[in-house]
C-alpha cells in the first residue's frame, strides 16, 4: 500500500498522524493554538467546557477523511441506482391502476413534502416508464442503469443505499441533506463542519474542510456553514486556479519574496516580545503558530490544487481529456490530492447548481449529466484504490432527493419528473463501508423508502461513526439539537 | 399480559446484571440528576402529569393518581421502570425526547432494589416563578467587605467582596497607554491617534482618564461602535433572499434607516427602555414621527416574503432572546421544558404580532412607493428592490387570529381549538397597560398626507409649469419665420412631384410582354397609405384609377375601403392609374389589427369562372414572429402559402393545402434550400393555379435569382374552389401578417413562368414619381416638424398647467377630507367633485400632449436620412395607442365623478394596540428581565466575558450569574438612571476592576490556585478585536477614514476602496453579504449573534499580510510619518520614524528590544531593495505604489508588519 506523501516533515500515515494529534492536543481556539499551548505545558489548564473538542475521535475511526459528493438538482432514483421493472410494466397507468397500494394515500406523504412556501404542490399519478435500460454488474449482481457504464464497473466497491428520505419538497432541501434541517426549522452547522470541529485536520497547511466546485448558488453557502460552532469550522472554497486558490492566498505582486519572509519573521519575534510583555494572553502563541501556518499555506495550497502534477493516466481515469467530463474530472481529482494530504472533509460539487432537476425532458438532461460525472467518479474509486486510500477514505455520493415515479404534468409536461422527497438512493465506498451491497429499498414504484428508511441525518450519524465521532459528545452547550438532528447510524452497511 | 413479560424479560436482564454492579448507587449524584434530565420537565415543580413528581424521593415515593410507582427494594413492582423500558411507544416515558438506554434503566433498578433512599435534606425543585432572574432585582446594600481602598466605584466593592471571600488580589492596573487603547476601542472601536496617546500619557493628573472617558461618550463614533453590538443581538441584515436575481425575501430594502436610528439613539442617549417601545411599537405610540418609526426595522428584519409563518416565529424567538433572554421559540411545539412557558403562552407572544405586515413609505426626494402586496405562492413572481423608502411595519388585520398548531408544523392546527389572545406569561406579571386600539391621525394611514410630500407635489408641479412656459417661449421665438422655407419646400415637392406624375403617364413604357400580361388583369390595386394629422385613426389609399379610397378603421378594428369624392382627397393623391383592364375594387377589405399590421382580404368571394387564375403581389415582411405562421397568400379551402418564422430576421415558406379539414404541407417538400422571406426586402410573389396545379414563383425585387417554389398536385384531393375569398397576409383573421402589401392584381388565367419572370421584371412604379412623392412626404414632414414642437409645447404648458389645477384641487380636498380643512362657502363633497374633474382634465391634456409628443417622434422618424422602417412602424403603432388614449381621455373629462387619485397608498386608520401594551410592559420597571439582559450583554462587551454566560438564556435551563447582586445592583442602577446606557458605560469604565491590567503579574500563583478561570475578575481579560474594528483601526490609522456617519449601504465588494466604517457596508447571510476580510475575523452571523466566537487561524493571517487594504494602509502611513522626520542623522531618523509606527499604530512606545530589532529589520530590507528596484503592482487597481526611495520602502515594510503585529489586533 502506497503511504500518503509527507507534508513538511510529518509523515501523515495513519498511525503517525494519530499520535501527531494526540501529541498536540487542541484547545478552544482550534489546533493551531491548541498545539501551541501543548507545547506550554498549559492545554489542560486552559481547556474549557463548552469549547471545541480535543480533536481526538471518541472511538476507533473507520475513517480518516470524507470525500463528499454532491449532486445539486435532485438525481432520479430510478434512472441511476434503484431501477425499477414495474415503471415500465405500468407506464401510463395511474397508481391506481396498479396492483400496488397507493403511494399517495399513504400518511407518510404530506409529512414529507414540506414546501416553504405557503402553497400546495400538484400531485402526480401518471407513471412515467424508465427513461433508459439497466443490468446487473458485477459479482455482487447490483443493478445499475446503462447511463453508469463505469460507474457500473465498480459496483463491487459500494454500498447502495436505496431508502433516503428527506422533507422539503424544493431545492433548499440541497441545503437540507447538509444540515439536517429543513429550511423553516432552526438552521445547523452542516455535517463537513461537524467533522472539521470534531477532528480538525491533520494538515495546518489546508483548509480543514475544503469545498470543491461551490457554492453552487449565493443561497446554498449554508450546505457548508459552520454556524455557531464557530467560523473556522466552515467550508473554505478552493478555487481550481493553482494560482489563487484561496481568498488571500497570493503574495501581491510589488512584495517581493524576501522582502515576505523577512516580514514574517520580523511578526515571530515581535510577537514573542508581545508573548514576554503579556505572558497572560493565550493568543499570543497562537497567533504566532498561525503566521508560521500562513506563511506555508502560501505555498501548500497552491501546490495541492496543481493537477498538472498528475500523470497523463490520473488525467484520462478522471476524464480530465474529454471536454464532457473535464469539469467534474478536475473537481474529483483535486478532492483526492486533498484527501491524499490530510483534509478531513472534501466536499465536491462535480456539477453546477440545479442542473440534475429534471420536471422535462429528463432522458436528454439526466443522460448528459450522468455522462459529466460517471467517468470521473468511477475515475476517483479506482484511484483510490490503486492508491490504497480506500482504507482510510469514505467516499458519500448523494443528491438532496429524489425524483417522482410518475410523469410531471404541469404545463401540459410529458416527458419529466417532479421533485421527490420520499424515496431517493445515496451511495457510499471506501473506508469502514461493505463492498457491493445495497442496504434498504423502495416500494414496487420507487416510490416510498421502505420503513424504516432512514432520514438525511442518519447519513450524517454514519459518517460520524465511521470517523470515530460521537454527534452527542460534540453537542454545544446551549445549542439544542434533537434526537433528529442526531440519526442513527446505518450499521448494516459497515464492513 | 405484554407489559408483564415485557417487564419480566427486563427484570432478568437487571438481576443478571446486578450480580456484576453491586456498587451503593448515589442518589443525589447519580439518580436525581438522571430524572432532572429527562422526568422533571412533566413531573416536577413545573408540571406534575398525572399528580405525579420525581422532582424529590419523598415525592418519588409518595407517587401519582394512580398510585405509587416506586416500591422501595422491589424493582419488580416499581412501574416506574415498566414505563422506562416500554417498548410500546404509548407507553414509555419519557413521551417526548430520547428514550433511557439499558444503563440508565438499571442504574434506577439498582436504586430501587438497593432501597431507593435519598438523604433526609432532599428538597424538591424550587417554584420556578422564583428562578433567580424572574423576580424583579433589587438593589443590594452595597459590599462593605474587601478593600474598600481599592475603589469606591460600586462596581469594585462587589467585586472586591468577592476577592476577599475567595482570597484573590486583584493586580494593578494597565499602563496608561494600554488603558487609554483599551478605552478608545470600547467606547468608539477606533485606537487613539498617536497625538492623542501623547497628550495622555503627557497628562498625569488623576482627571485625565475621566476627560478621555467623557470625552468619547460624546463622541458621535461612540454611537456606530455601540451601535454595532446591538446591531448583532438585533439581528441587523439588509435585504437577502436570491441577490444574484435581485429578489427580496427577507429583511427588507433600506433597513439601514434603523440602524441609523440606533446609532443616532445611542449618541442622544435614549432610554434603553424608550428603544424597545420604539422598535416594538413606534408606529403605535409616535404614529406620526417617522425618526421613531424607523425603529420598526426590528419587526420588520425579520420578514420572510415566502412564508409569514416564519416571521412570526423569528419576531417571537429573537424578541424572546433580545429583551427578555428567555427562549420562546422552544414553547413551540411543546411547553417548555425548563421554564413555565406553556405551548399557549407562545401563541400568545405571537397573536401580539399576528396583524403585521409590513409597508414601505415615501421618503424626502424619493420616489412615490406602491403599496407592498404579499406573495402568491406559485405565481414565480420577485420582489425587486426599489431604489429609496422607508421600510416598516403595520397592523394591516386588526381582527387577525391566531390559532396554535402541533408540532412546529403550521398545518396542523390543534382541531377545535380557539383563536388565543394576546398575553404574556403569568409568572412575568400581566400587561401594565391594557390592549387598547390606537385611532391613527390621518397622516399616519395616509402618508401622502405628510407635508414634504404635499409641498413636493405641488412645488414639482409649478416647476413642471414653469419650466414648460420657458419651453414654450423659447420654441416661439425660435420657430418665428423659420417655417417659410419648409412651406416652399413642400410647394416646390408637390409642383416637381405633378410633373413627374405626368411624365411617367405619357412615359411608361413597360415591356411589351408585361404590358399585355397586365392588360388581362381583372384586379389591381397599389397600395400608399398617407396618416394624416387631424385624420386620427383613418387613412387614405389610391388606386391607379386615379381614385381615392378613404380607409375607415372601424372600432372593432376592422377596416374599411371605400371610394371617396374627388374633393375630398387629400393633396397628395398621386395615384397611377390602371393600365386598362376590368377592376373589382370594392371586393378589397383591409383589417388593422391592434398590432398595426395589416393583410389584404377580398371582402367578396372572388368568382373565377375557370379554374385557372393567378395572383400576384409585391410583399416585404417588416417582423417575422417566431413560431408564429403568417399567411402570405391563399385562397381559402384550397391552398396557402405559409411563412413561418424561424428567428427574427427571416421566415420559411412552405406551401400547404386545404385537405380533409385543416391544412398540410405538400405531397412535394419545399425546394432546397428552404426559400425564405427575409425581414426588410421587397418580393414579388406570384401563385399560379392550372386545373389541379398550384406553382408559386418568388422573386426578390433587386434581385436577380428567381425561384419557382414548389408544386403542389391537387389531384384527388379536390379542386381549388371556384369561388373562394383570397387573402393576403392572413387567411382567417388569426395569424397576421407583418410588412408592406404592394400592387396586388388578379388574373383570370394561370400565368406561365416566363410570364411572371416579365411581370417582376416590370417596374412597378416609375422611380422618378416615387422618388418625387418620397420627397414630398419628407418635405411635409419637415413642415410638420416645424410646427409641432411649438403645438407640443403648447400642449404640454396646457397639460402642466391642469395639473397646478388639479394638484391644488386635490390638496383641497384631501386636507378637507383627512384634516377637517373647509374654507367657508363649500362643501367637502364639492371639493371632492373638483378635484375628480381637475384631475381628469388634467389627464386630458396630458394625454393630448403625449400624443403630440408622439407624433413629433414619428415626424422625426420620417425625415430622418436613414429611416428604419420598423422603428417608425412601432413609432406610429405607439402614436395609434396614445390618440385612443387621449380620445379616451377626453371622454372622460365629461363624466362626473368625486374619485380622485391620491398622493400614496392608504393603510386602517386604527392600529390594535396590541404591540403597545407589549411594549410598555417589556420596557417596565417591573419586568424582572430587561434590564438583566442588557446589563449583562453591556457588561460582556466591556470585559469580554458576560455575568451570565448564556447570554440568551436567563431561564432555569441558562447558567447562574457569576455576580448576581452586582447584576441586580447594575440592572436597577440602569431602570433608575432612565435606562441611560451611558451611564452604564461611565460607571464600568471608571471602575478600577475595568482599568486593571491583564497580566497576573506576582499574584499569579495564588490567583490561579482559587479561581484559574478569572471567573471573579482579578485580572483584566486580553481580547480579541471584531472584525469591523480590524478593518476600522486600519482606515483610522491610515488617516483616510471617511467619518461619515449614516446612509444607505455601501457595496462589500468595494471595502477596499471606500474608506467607510464597516458598519455601513451591507451584511446578509448570502454569499458576497459581508466585506471579505472581515469574513475571516468571526463576523456577526446576521441570523444569529447574541455573543461572537473568537478565533486564531492562519487565514486570518493571510489577510493581514496579503490584503490590499493593509498594504495601501501601511504605505499611506509610512508617506505621512515619513514627513514628520525631522532629524538629519540617518540612525536617528530611523529611531524616530519606529517609534513613531509604534504610537500611530500600537498607541505606545516600542521599548528598546522592539527598537533594536526594527532597526535590523529596516537595515536588512534597505540592502534587499537597494538590489530590488520597486516592480509595479498590475493586478491591483488604484492601489498606492510603493516607493521609489529603498529607505521608505523600509519603512513601509515595517509598517505593514507592524499591521500585523499581535497587538494591532488585541486590547490589552
Amino acid at each position: 500500500m502506497k503511504k500518503r506523501r509527507q507534508i513538511d516533515g510529518h509523515c501523515c500515515g495513519r498511525i503517525q498522524r494519530r499520535s501527531f494529534l494526540a501529541d498536540i492536543g487542541m484547545g478552544f481556539t482550534g489546533l493551531a493554538l491548541g498545539s501551541m499551548l501543548a507545547e506550554d505545558q498549559l492545554a489542560g489548564a486552559e481547556a474549557k467546557s463548552g469549547q471545541s473538542p480535543d480533536g481526538l475521535p471518541h472511538h476507533r475511526p473507520r475513517a480518516q477523511s470524507v470525500i463528499w459528493v454532491f449532486l445539486s438538482g435532485g438525481y432520479s432514483q430510478m434512472e441511476t441506482f434503484d431501477p425499477k421493472p414495474a415503471l415500465n410494466k405500468y407506464a401510463g397507468k395511474t397508481f391506481q391502476e396498479t396492483p400496488f397500494e397507493n403511494p399517495l394515500d399513504s400518511p407518510l406523504h404530506d409529512k414529507r413534502s414540506r414546501s416553504v412556501i405557503e402553497m400546495v404542490r400538484d400531485k402526480y399519478s401518471t407513471i412515467f416508464p424508465m427513461q433508459i435500460g439497466h443490468r446487473k454488474h458485477g459479482e455482487s449482481g447490483i443493478e445499475v442503469t446503462d447511463w453508469w457504464p463505469h460507474l457500473a464497473g465498480c459496483v463491487d466497491e459500494i454500498s447502495f443505499v436505496r431508502n433516503l428520505w428527506t422533507t422539503d419538497n424544493d431545492h433548499a432541501a440541497e441545503n437540507q441533506i447538509h444540515t439536517g434541517r429543513h429550511m423553516l426549522d432552526e438552521t445547523q452547522p452542516s455535517i463537513g463542519s461537524w467533522i472539521s470541529y470534531g477532528l480538525g485536520s491533520v494538515n495546518d497547511n489546508l483548509p480543514r474542510f475544503s469545498v470543491l466546485g461551490g457554492p453552487t448558488r449565493a443561497d446554498t453557502r449554508s450546505s457548508f456553514e459552520s454556524y455557531y460552532l464557530g467560523p473556522q469550522f466552515s467550508g473554505v472554497p478552493l478555487s481550481l486556479d493553482p494560482a489563487n486558490p484561496l481568498p488571500y492566498g497570493k503574495r501581491a505582486g510589488d512584495v517581493l519574496p524576501q522582502q515576505q519572509r523577512n516580514e514574517f519573521d520580523l511578526i515571530g519575534k515581535l510577537n514573542q516580545l508581545s508573548g514576554v510583555e503579556y505572558p497572560d494572553d493565550p493568543a499570543v502563541l497562537a497567533r504566532i503558530r498561525a503566521y508560521e501556518l500562513a506563511y506555508r499555506m502560501q505555498t501548500a495550497v497552491p501546490e495541492a490544487m496543481e493537477l498538472a502534477e498528475e500523470t497523463k493516466q490520473v488525467e484520462q481515469l478522471y476524464g480530465l481529456d474529454d471536454s464532457k467530463t473535464k469539469v467534474a474530472g478536475q473537481r474529483l481529482l483535486a478532492a483526492r490530492r486533498l484527501v491524499e494530504r490530510g483534509v478531513r472533509f472534501v466536499q465536491v460539487y462535480p456539477t453546477d447548481y440545479g442542473r440534475w432537476d429534471s420536471h422535462k425532458n429528463l432522458k436528454v438532461l439526466h443522460g448528459q449529466m450522468s455522462e459529466s460525472v460517471d467517468k470521473p467518479i468511477a475515475g476517483l474509486i479506482k484511484d483510490l484504490k490503486q492508491r490504497g486510500l480506500m482504507d482510510d477514505v469514505l467516499v458519500v455520493f448523494c443528491t438532496e432527493f429524489g425524483r417522482t415515479p410518475a410523469i410531471e404534468e404541469r404545463g401540459g409536461g410529458t416527458d419529466g419528473r417532479d421533485h421527490h422527497p420520499h424515496g431517493f438512493t445515496v451511495w457510499l465506498a471506501g473506508a469502514g463501508v461493505k463492498r457491493g451491497y445495497v442496504h434498504g429499498a423502495t416500494d414496487e414504484l420507487g416510490f416510498h423508502a421502505i420503513e424504516p428508511g432512514h432520514y438525511v441525518t442518519d447519513l450524517h450519524a454514519t459518517v460520524l461513526d465511521l470517523m470515530g465521532l460521537d454527534g452527542r459528545r460534540l453537542a454545544v452547550p446551549g445549542r439544542k439539537r434533537l434526537e433528529i438532528d442526531h440519526g442513527q447510524p446505518i450499521r448494516d452497511i459497515y464492513a | 399480559m405484554r407489559i408483564t413479560s415485557l417487564l419480566s424479560v427486563l427484570v432478568i436482564a437487571i438481576s443478571g446484571s446486578l450480580v456484576s454492579a453491586e456498587d451503593p448507587v448515589d442518589y443525589e449524584k447519580q439518580v436525581k440528576p438522571l430524572l432532572r434530565a429527562h422526568c422533571f420537565a412533566c413531573h416536577g415543580s413545573l408540571k406534575s402529569e398525572g399528580g405525579l413528581r420525581l422532582d424529590a424521593g419523598q415525592l418519588i415515593l409518595q407517587g401519582g393518581d394512580g398510585g405509587a410507582v416506586v416500591v422501595a427494594g422491589k424493582p419488580t413492582e416499581s412501574s416506574l421502570l415498566e414505563r422506562v423500558g416500554s417498548d410500546e411507544d404509548d407507553l414509555r416515558m419519557p413521551q417526548q425526547g430520547r428514550a433511557l438506554n439499558k444503563k440508565e434503566i438499571q442504574l434506577l433498578s439498582q436504586w430501587i432494589s438497593q432501597g431507593a433512599d435519598f438523604p433526609a435534606g432532599d428538597m424538591p425543585e424550587q417554584d420556578p416563578s422564583l428562578h433567580w432572574s424572574f423576580v424583579a432585582p433589587q438593589k443590594a446594600e452595597l459590599p462593605e467587605l474587601g478593600d474598600i481602598a481599592w475603589s469606591q466605584n460600586p462596581i469594585d466593592r462587589f467585586i472586591a467582596a468577592r476577592h476577599q471571600e475567595i482570597g484573590l488580589s486583584a493586580v494593578g492596573p494597565a499602563s496608561p497607554a494600554a488603558l487609554l487603547r483599551r478605552v478608545y476601542l470600547d467606547l468608539i472601536g477606533l485606537p487613539p491617534t498617536a497625538a492623542e496617546v501623547q497628550a495622555f500619557l503627557a497628562d498625569p493628573s488623576a482627571q485625565a482618564y475621566q476627560q478621555v472617558v467623557e470625552k468619547l461618550l460624546a463622541d458621535a463614533r461612540h454611537g456606530e461602535r455601540w451601535g454595532r453590538h446591538w446591531m448583532d443581538i438585533w439581528r441587523y441584515s439588509d435585504w437577502y433572499g436570491r441577490r444574484q436575481v435581485n429578489d427580496v425575501r427577507n429583511s427588507f430594502p433600506h433597513i439601514w434607516r434603523w440602524r441609523d436610528w440606533i446609532i443616532h439613539s445611542l449618541n442622544e442617549d435614549k432610554g434603553y427602555d424608550q428603544m424597545i417601545r420604539e422598535m416594538l411599537a413606534a408606529d403605535e405610540i409616535y404614529p406620526q414621527d417617522d425618526d421613531r418609526i424607523v425603529a420598526t426595522g426590528f419587526l420588520v428584519r425579520n420578514w420572510f416574503s415566502l412564508n409569514y409563518d416564519i416571521w412570526m416565529r423569528d419576531i417571537v424567538e429573537h424578541t424572546g432572546k433580545a429583551f427578555l433572554g428567555l427562549r420562546f421559540n422552544c414553547a413551540l411545539c411543546h411547553d417548555h421544558k425548563y421554564d413555565p412557558i406553556s405551548q399557549q403562552d407562545y401563541f400568545r407572544l405571537r397573536a401580539f404580532f399576528e396583524p403585521l405586515e409590513v409597508r414601505n413609505d415615501r421618503v424626502p426626494g424619493g420616489p412615490r412607493l406602491a403599496k407592498y402586496i404579499r406573495y402568491n405562492p406559485g405565481s414565480g413572481a420577485s420582489l425587486k428592490p426599489i431604489s429609496a423608502g422607508l421600510a416598516r411595519i403595520y397592523d394591516q388585520t386588526l381582527d387577525a387570529e391566531t390559532f396554535m398548531y402541533q408540532l412546529g408544523d403550521q398545518r396542523d392546527l390543534f382541531p377545535d381549538r380557539a383563536a388565543v389572545q394576546p398575553g404574556v406569561p403569568a409568572f412575568l406579571g400581566a400587561l401594565q397597560t391594557p390592549i387598547q386600539e390606537v385611532a391613527l391621525p390621518a397622516q399616519a394611514y395616509y402618508p401622502g398626507l405628510k407635508p414634504f410630500i404635499q409641498q413636493h407635489e405641488r412645488e414639482s408641479r409649478h416647476e413642471r409649469a414653469a419650466a414648460a412656459g420657458k419651453s414654450l417661449d423659447t420654441l416661439a421665438a425660435q420657430s418665428d419665420g423659420d417655417s417659410d422655407a419648409e412651406t416652399a419646400a413642400v410647394k416646390a415637392a408637390e409642383e416637381l412631384l405633378a410633373d413627374r406624375i405626368k411624365q411617367a403617364a405619357d412615359n411608361q413604357q413597360p415591356r411589351p410582354q408585361a404590358l399585355k400580361i397586365l392588360q388581362r388583369a381583372i384586379a389591381y390595386w397599389d397600395f400608399e397609405i398617407a396618416v394624416e394629422e387631424e385624420a386620427k385613426a383613418s387613412s387614405w389609399l389610391g388606386d391607379r384609377t386615379g381614385r381615392g379610397h378613404r380607409l375607415e378603421v372601424r372600432a372593432n378594428g376592422d377596416a374599411a375601403v371605400v371610394a371617396a369624392p374627388a374633393e375630398d382627397w387629400p393633396a397628395n393623391s398621386a395615384f397611377h392609374r390602371l393600365p386598362s383592364g376590368r377592376v373589382n375594387r370594392t371586393a378589397a377589405q383591409f383589417k388593422v389589427n391592434s398590432t398595426g399590421s395589416a393583410s389584404l382580404r377580398t371582402r367578396q368571394k372572388v368568382i373565377l369562372e375557370k379554374p385557372n387564375w393567378s395572383v400576384v403581389a409585391m410583399v416585404r415582411l417588416d417582423k417575422s414572429q417566431l413560431g408564429l405562421q403568417q399567411v402570405v397568400v391563399a385562397a381559402e379551402s384550397g391552398w396557402a402559402l405559409l411563412a413561418s418564422g424561424e428567428d427574427e430576421s427571416a421566415s420559411q415558406l412552405r406551401l400547404l393545402h386545404y385537405h380533409d379539414g385543416s391544412w398540410q404541407a405538400g405531397a412535394a417538400e419545399p425546394a432546397s434550400p428552404p426559400l425564405r422571406l427575409q425581414v426588410g426586402r421587397e418580393y414579388f410573389l406570384a401563385a399560379s393555379v392550372a386545373e389541379n396545379r398550384v406553382q408559386l414563383y418568388l422573386r426578390e425585387l433587386g434581385s436577380k435569382a428567381e425561384l419557382q417554389l414548389q408544386v403542389i398536385d391537387l389531384v384527388g384531393e379536390g379542386s381549388p374552389p371556384l369561388e373562394s375569398m383570397l387573402s393576403i397576409g392572413d387567411v382567417d383573421g388569426t395569424a397576421w401578417w407583418q410588412g408592406m402589401i404592394d400592387e396586388v392584381a388578379l388574373w383570370d388565367t394561370a400565368l406561365e413562368v416566363d410570364e411572371l419572370a416579365a411581370l417582376a421584371g416590370t417596374q412597378a412604379v416609375d422611380p422618378q414619381v416615387l422618388a418625387a412623392r418620397q420627397s414630398l412626404m419628407k418635405a411635409r414632414a419637415k413642415l410638420a416638424l416645424q410646427q409641432l414642437p411649438v403645438r407640443h409645447a403648447e400642449l404640454e404648458l396646457a397639460a402642466a398647467e391642469a395639473e397646478v389645477v388639479a394638484i391644488d384641487a386635490r390638496l383641497a380636498a384631501d386636507n378637507a377630507v383627512y384634516r377637517d380643512q373647509l374654507a367657508e362657502g363649500t362643501t367637502v363633497e364639492e371639493l371632492k367633485k373638483r378635484a375628480s374633474q381637475a384631475v381628469r382634465d388634467a389627464a386630458a391634456h396630458s394625454a393630448a400632449a403625449a400624443v403630440a409628443a408622439q407624433q413629433q417622434k414619428v415626424q422625426q422618424l420620417k425625415v430622418a436620412e436613414k429611416p428604419t422602417p420598423s422603428e417608425l412602424a412601432t413609432a406610429e403603432k405607439e402614436l395609434m395607442m396614445l390618440q385612443a388614449q387621449s380620445a379616451a381621455a377626453q371622454q372622460a373629462t365629461s363624466e362626473v365623478s368625486s374619485g380622485y387619485d391620491l398622493l400614496s397608498p392608504t393603510y386602517p386608520a386604527t392600529s390594535t394596540g396590541r404591540r403597545r401594551a407589549l411594549a410598555e410592559w417589556m420596557a417596565s420597571r417591573q419586568n424582572p428581565l430587561t434590564a438583566r439582559v442588557a446589563v449583562n450583554h453591556i457588561w460582556m462587551r466591556h470585559f469580554g466575558r458576560p455575568l451570565v454566560e448564556s447570554v440568551a438564556d436567563l431561564g432555569r435551563s441558562g447558567t447562574t450569574p457569576s455576580h448576581p447582586r452586582l447584576l441586580d445592583w447594575l440592572a436597577v442602577e440602569l431602570m433608575e438612571n432612565e435606562w441611560s446606557m451611558k451611564h452604564l458605560h461611565r460607571l464600568i469604565t471608571s471602575s478600577r476592576t475595568y482599568q486593571m491590567g491583564t497580566v497576573a503579574g506576582p499574584q499569579r500563583k495564588m490567583n490561579m490556585a482559587r479561581d484559574k478561570d478569572n471567573h471573579n475578575w482579578w485580572r483584566m481579560e486580553d481580547r480579541r478585536l471584531e472584525a469591523e474594528v480590524i478593518r476600522d483601526s486600519l482606515l483610522a490609522v491610515s488617516g483616510q477614514m471617511d467619518a461619515t456617519i449614516g446612509g444607505p449601504v455601501q457595496d462589500p465588494a468595494k471595502a477596499d476602496t471606500i474608506y467607510r466604517r464597516s458598519l455601513y457596508f451591507s451584511i446578509h447571510p448570502e454569499s458576497g453579504g459581508q466585506i471579505q476580510m472581515l469574513g475571516l475575523f468571526d463576523p456577526p452571523d446576521p441570523s444569529d449573534c447574541y455573543r461572537r466566537s473568537v478565533s486564531v487561524v492562519p487565514q486570518q493571517s493571510l489577510a493581514l499580510v496579503n490584503s490590499g487594504l493593509v498594504l495601501d494602509v501601511g504605505r499611506r502611513l509610512t508617506g505621512r510619518l515619513t514627513e514628520t522626520i525631522a532629524v538629519t542623522d540617518e540612525l536617528a531618523a530611523e529611531r524616530q520614524f519606529i517609534q513613531s509606527a509604534f504610537l500611530s499604530v500600537l498607541s505606545r512606545q516600542p521599548i528598546e528590544a522592539e527598537l533594536e530589532i526594527c532597526l535590523a529589520f529596516l537595515e536588512k530590507q534597505r540592502q534587499l531593495f537597494k538590489l530590488t528596484p520597486p516592480v509595479a503592482d498590475a493586478t491591483t487597481e488604484g492601489a498606492v505604489a510603493v516607493s521609489s526611495d529603498y529607505r521608505v520602502r523600509a519603512r513601509e515594510s515595517l509598517v505593514h508588519t507592524l499591521l500585523n503585529h499581535h497587538d494591532f489586533v488585541t486590547i490589552h
